[in-house]
Parts: C-alpha cells; sequence; structure tokens
C-alpha cells in the first residue's frame, strides 16, 4: 500500500498543476467515498474536505476511531447537521467514512485505529437504544 | 370587476392597518427620495444602492463610529438586507426575524422561523437570508424550506404562512421579495438540484398565490424548442430566480434573472435551453414574459444570469444593467430588451471573446465548445462567475457602477449526470484554478458603458458582500475577514474601515434620522466562498452575526 501512495505522488509530481480528477488513494472504498462526499457534503464542509472549520465542521478533526458517532450525526443529524438517513443507504456511508478518515486522500487509512464497524449494525444498535 | 375587488381589498387593508404602518405603493417607488426610511430592498426598486446623503463624506467619514451592535444569535452567513421604517430596523437571518429600535439597537420583538432539521440539505450555498419587504404593515420574508410568510411589523406575530413547493427535492428560498401592488413576487432556489425554476407572486394581503411563471417551459409552450434532447431534461433543467429583481413604475415591469441550466452537463441538453440564464422582463401582474435576453445560451459553466439588474438612464436611454456571471457587463434597452452594450468588466475571460453586437450572442472559443464536448478545460471566470450574488451599487453622476469583483477559474470536465431528488446534479468533476500572483477579487469603479475601470482595490480573500455608494463621494463595503470600508469614490483610496468581529458578506445601507446621518451593515462570516472555497485563511475569522449601526462622533 505504502508503494502505492508512493507512485501516486509520484505521478501527481508529474501532472501538471491542472486539473487532476483521477482517484484510488489506496482503500478500495475511497473513490465511491469521494463521490457521495461530493454530491452530499461539499457544499458545507468544502470542496476536497477543505473549510476554514468556521461556520461549518472541519471533518478533518473527526476522530477515526468513532465511526458510531460519525453515523449517528450523518443518518441522524446533530445540532446545525442535517439528517440524510432517508436519503443516504448505508453502503454509501461506509465509502463516505473511508475518505474521511483518509482526509480525503491526504492522509493513508489508518488501519490500526480505524472504527470499521458497518453502517447497518451501527444504525440497528441506534435503534436499538 | 377583478380590479375593484382589488382596490376594495387594498383600501379594507389600509383602513385596518394602524396609520404609521401604512406605507403606500407611492411610498415605495419614492425610496430613494426619503432618505429617513429604508422600504425596499436595494434602496429603491432601481436597485441602485446609492445614496443623496452626504453628512458622512471624504472628509467627516474619519469620525465614523459604532453606534450600537447587536447579536443576531446565529453563526451562519449573513446576507440580510435590512429595512428601516418609522424609527424601527427590520431584519432576517435563516431561523428568525428581528425587529429592533433604529436609533438605540434595542429588540422589539424576535419571531422565529421553524423549518425540518432536513431543510440545509437542499441549500447549495450557504444558509442565508437576503431580507424581507415590507407594506400595509406586513413584513413579508421567504424561508429555507420554500415557504413565503407575512408578520405584523408591530408584533412580529405570523400573519400568514404558505408553502411554495416540498423543499425536499432540492427547492429553497433564499431571496428577499419584491413587493409591486399588492403582491410579492419571489424566485426559487435550487439550481444544483435539478429543479424546475419559477418566479411568482402571492396576494400580500391573503397569502393566495397569484401567478407563478416557470423559467423552463414545458412541451409546446414558447421556448421549448430550445430543449432539443427530445426526452425530460426541460423537467430538471434548472433556471433558478434566487436574486431578487428591479421594477420600473413608468413601464410597469419587473426585471428579473434567471440561474444556471442544470446539469452543469450542456452536452446532455443540446439546444440554447430557455429561459436558464437569462434576463427577464415580466409583468407584475400577470407574471407574462414581456421579452427575455439571454446571457449564456447552453451554459455549461454554471454561470447564472440571476445578478442584479440596475435601472439607469445612459445617454438620454431608459437601460438595465448587470455585471454578470459570464464575465460581462450586460446593457439593454428595458423596454424592448435589446443589447445596447456588453463589455468584459474582469481581466480573464476565456470561454467567449466578446458578445455580438447584433445577436447579443456570446462568441464562444474553444474552451466551451470543449466543455462541452466532454473534455477537461480550465474556464475563466469560475462557477462563481465574475461577480457572484454580491450586489453593487450605482453612481448616476459619475456613471460608475462599484463591483466586488472575482479573479479565479475552475478546472472543469463534463460527466454523466444522474438525477436523485434533494442531491447535488452537478454533471461535472471541478476543482479551483486560483490566479498564482494576483488577488482573487478586486472592488471595482467599472464605467459600464465600457467595462474599464478607473480604480481598483485587490483583496486576497474576495469580497462577497454588497456595495453601496453616496454622494458624499464614499463607497461601502467590506471583507470576508470583517472589515467594514469606505473608498473614496473618485480615487479608490481607502479611507476609513472598522474591524467588526466577523466577515462580511452582507449588505450596508444608509439613513438619516434628527438630521444625522447612520450606516449600518450584517457581518457574519460564512455562506458560498467560506463552505465551499477551502480557504483555509479564514479559520481565525470567527462566525457570528451581528447588526452594527455606525455614525460620526460628535
Amino acid at each position: 500500500m505504502l508503494k502505492r501512495i508512493t507512485l501516486t505522488l509520484t505521478l501527481m509530481a508529474l501532472l501538471p498543476a491542472a486539473p487532476s480528477f483521477a482517484e484510488d488513494a489506496g482503500h478500495p472504498l475511497f473513490k465511491d467515498g469521494k463521490t457521495v462526499f461530493k454530491d452530499f457534503c461539499s457544499h458545507c464542509h468544502g470542496i476536497d474536505m477543505v473549510n476554514p472549520g468556521t461556520s461549518s465542521y472541519d471533518l478533518r478533526r473527526w476522530p477515526v476511531e468513532n465511526k458510531t458517532g460519525f453515523v449517528s450525526s450523518v443518518m441522524k443529524g446533530k445540532g446545525d447537521m442535517p439528517a440524510w438517513g432517508d436519503i443516504l443507504f448505508p453502503a454509501e456511508v461506509d465509502a463516505l467514512w473511508v475518505y474521511v478518515i483518509m482526509r480525503a486522500g491526504k492522509e493513508p487509512f489508518p488501519e490500526a485505529t480505524a472504527e470499521m464497524t458497518l453502517t447497518e449494525e451501527i444504525m440497528a444498535k441506534l435503534s436499538d437504544g | 370587476m377583478r380590479l375593484n375587488l382589488t382596490v376594495l381589498a387594498v383600501s379594507a387593508a389600509l383602513l385596518a392597518a394602524p396609520a404609521a404602518f401604512a406605507q403606500s405603493q407611492a411610498d415605495l417607488e419614492n425610496d430613494v427620495s426619503t432618505p429617513g426610511d429604508v422600504l425596499t430592498y436595494g434602496m429603491g426598486y432601481d436597485l441602485t444602492r446609492h445614496s443623496a446623503l452626504t453628512q458622512i463624506n471624504k472628509d467627516t467619514v474619519k469620525r465614523l463610529v459604532p453606534a450600537w451592535s447587536y447579536s443576531l444569535a446565529d453563526s451562519r452567513g449573513q446576507e440580510t438586507f435590512p429595512l428601516i421604517h418609522n424609527g424601527v430596523m427590520y431584519a432576517t437571518t435563516h431561523n428568525a426575524t428581528v425587529a429592533v429600535d433604529a436609533l438605540t439597537g434595542t429588540q422589539k420583538w424576535k419571531t422565529a422561523v421553524e423549518y425540518p432539521a432536513e431543510t440545509p440539505r437542499v441549500a447549495c450555498c450557504g444558509i442565508v437570508n437576503r431580507g424581507g419587504a415590507i407594506k400595509d404593515g406586513k413584513f413579508i420574508r421567504t424561508t429555507l424550506d420554500a415557504h413565503i410568510v407575512a408578520l405584523d411589523m408591530a408584533t412580529g406575530a405570523e400573519l400568514w404562512k404558505t408553502k411554495s413547493i416540498d423543499f425536499k427535492t432540492g427547492y429553497s428560498f433564499t431571496v428577499a421579495p419584491l413587493i409591486v401592488g399588492n403582491v410579492a413576487i419571489v424566485g426559487i432556489s435550487g439550481g444544483e438540484y435539478g429543479i424546475r425554476g419559477y418566479i411568482e407572486a402571492y396576494d400580500i394581503e391573503t397569502g393566495a398565490q397569484v401567478w407563478r411563471t416557470y423559467t423552463i417551459p414545458a412541451p409546446g409552450e414558447p421556448g421549448s424548442e430550445t430543449w432539443q434532447d427530445g426526452g425530460d431534461a426541460w423537467k430538471h433543467g434548472g433556471a433558478p430566480g434566487w436574486l431578487t429583481g428591479s421594477y420600473d413604475p413608468e413601464l410597469d415591469l419587473v426585471f428579473w434573472g434567471t440561474g444556471n441550466a442544470a446539469s452543469w452537463n450542456a452536452g446532455v441538453r443540446p439546444g440554447d435551453n430557455l429561459y436558464t440564464s437569462t434576463i427577464l422582463a415580466l409583468d407584475p401582474k400577470s407574471g407574462e414574459i414581456k421579452w427575455h435576453f439571454q446571457t449564456s445560451p447552453n451554459d455549461p459553466f454554471d454561470h447564472d444570469s440571476t445578478n442584479e439588474l440596475i435601472l439607469t438612464e445612459l445617454n438620454g436611454e431608459k437601460v438595465l444593467m448587470q455585471a454578470s456571471r459570464n464575465g460581462f457587463l450586460y446593457v439593454l434597452n428595458r423596454e424592448t430588451g435589446e443589447l445596447v452594450t456588453a463589455n468584459k468588466f474582469v481581466d480573464q475571460v476565456n470561454w467567449a471573446t466578446g458578445v455580438d453586437k447584433e445577436t447579443g450572442r456570446p462568441l464562444v472559443t474553444d474552451v466551451y465548445t470543449k466543455a462541452v464536448a466532454g473534455e477537461e478545460v480550465t474556464y475563466w471566470p469560475s462557477a462563481l462567475g465574475g461577480k457572484n450574488w454580491s450586489p453593487s451599487s450605482y453612481d448616476a453622476k459619475r456613471q460608475l457602477m462599484f463591483v466586488n469583483t472575482l479573479n479565479f477559474g475552475l478546472n472543469y470536465k463534463a460527466v454523466e449526470p444522474k438525477y436523485r431528488p434533494g442531491v447535488f446534479y452537478f454533471g461535472a468533476e471541478f476543482s479551483w484554478a486560483w490566479p498564482e500572483e494576483e488577488p482573487r477579487g478586486y472592488l471595482r469603479a467599472i464605467d459600464p458603458m465600457t467595462g474599464e475601470f478607473k480604480w481598483q482595490d485587490g483583496v486576497e480573500i474576495p469580497r462577497l458582500g454588497a456595495v453601496m455608494s453616496t454622494d458624499g463621494g464614499l463607497v461601502f463595503t467590506g471583507t470576508q475577514t470583517g472589515e467594514f470600508e469606505a473608498f473614496d469614490s473618485d480615487t479608490g483610496e481607502k479611507l476609513w474601515e472598522y474591524q467588526t468581529g466577523s466577515g462580511i458578506v452582507g449588505q450596508p445601507i444608509t439613513w438619516e434620522a434628527d438630521g444625522k446621518q447612520y450606516v449600518t451593515i450584517a457581518n457574519g462570516g460564512g455562506a458560498v466562498y467560506a463552505l465551499f472555497a477551502g480557504d483555509e485563511r479564514l479559520a481565525n475569522t470567527p462566525a457570528g452575526g451581528n447588526l452594527i449601526t455606525f455614525k460620526l462622533l460628535d
């Protein structure tokens, strides 16, 4: 995996500064997560997850070991965050989580620390509770 | 018969309302010449945002100090246009309407706006509201979940509330209504969600819908021949009307701009796609389209034509002017919709070389044709435009339009659009193309007949708020890092600034009471640039909105 990241970085360095839309930053779900982020999240949390974190939350700070809290906020809403539970599929949230904890591709997949419980299981637990 | 009923209704309302609140149509039309109040969005039906007041001027502005500050208790971007009547200031946020004493800043009432928690999903570019409209003791505003509400100006009590449409499929309101006669005219938002746009009018007495004009014709209607895909593209074709129009009482015409076509992928919706990115002249009584002028036919770039339509006379001709998203400043004869002139008002426009003076159509380059064909391009100005929503002011004596321009492009590639109700419908991949050495925006003093600027003031983080000018020779605007600023109208020299404590994306007004001139602005950073542009330099500019009023130190 490290090799792949190095290769990606090398390629990026070779490319001109102009458009670069190719993706697969080292996890099979990353690309889908990027699409979900763009379509559902980018208007408040910033293109490529970069925002000043003033009038909306900076997702790059979200702890990688807390997927349960993430799924709850996304599906049920929290404070200014609207609920998406009626239109997002659990598989889309799983992909989105990979994108978020890889910080939009700027960091490797945090294999040792990431919570990876399936969204479907988290939702079942949340509705039990 | 219908006319008589209307007259009766108006008379009844006038009798019922307390005398203090009985603004008439004439009052609205004379707003520009009554500086003791601010009754209309844009400081007059002509949207010039220019005041004849001169007490605060080039010499005295150095003594301008805050008189009071009022917390809007909200962390979203504040784009409200405050109104003033009988010593009371009215302002909006996305979740409340407030009335405060204009001289002291003391709250008189505050009425919450309740909307479902899912609503912010369908606001592409900030959870904002741009202000209200007043007449006959009623304050009328829109809500994010696509409702129109009337409040009693004396108490804040709700008089009526009408649902325009189900917000969940991507429809919302951020617009300040335009009251003409007995109707409040509004335009829907949702150009990035595959809506079918419209402009519509509500009876201010009852809240009943009087007319709705779809900005995309259904098959068979005039203009439908400009949708040549042979399918359903028109159903999700965009053309919202999210910024307030102007009104000419003499011609009895309302002028309203429409937004981008949806999705951005123009290749899958061949034809001009009327009435997307179009300037419309409407009959305020029926909503009938009297003429139209399309600025960006078959637009692939999110180049809305919603920007403010300023009314003035140039060389004896009644014109309207728009510094459009697409990088050209249009001057049209407002009786006929014919093009007077159109010129580039920003440095970099690479999708068209100019505008054909005969046909009014853009003279497109290969950047345009490649973009439509699905090739990767970098186009200027970006999807946020050569100017975004931020309204300009116009000083007729100097023949100068004061404009907050933007200076960046977009890396772009059209992809197959996927429609899903209530979700972004871009049909494109994109990323920002920032200028390397230059500022990302300039305040410019522009001659509308040439597009050339007399002076400019560059700023690293572009200004996204409104501009206001005065006969005191001053131009007021603000920065996203919080500075409220005053410039010399003739030279562009910055004469004064005050750090307000949060970013400014709002709309300044000026007014007088007991012989003293005041200036008011809402601060509160946020909205499209702060959320979407990924400019981390804003991290140290706190959120939080206030109404702040300034006066000269005695």
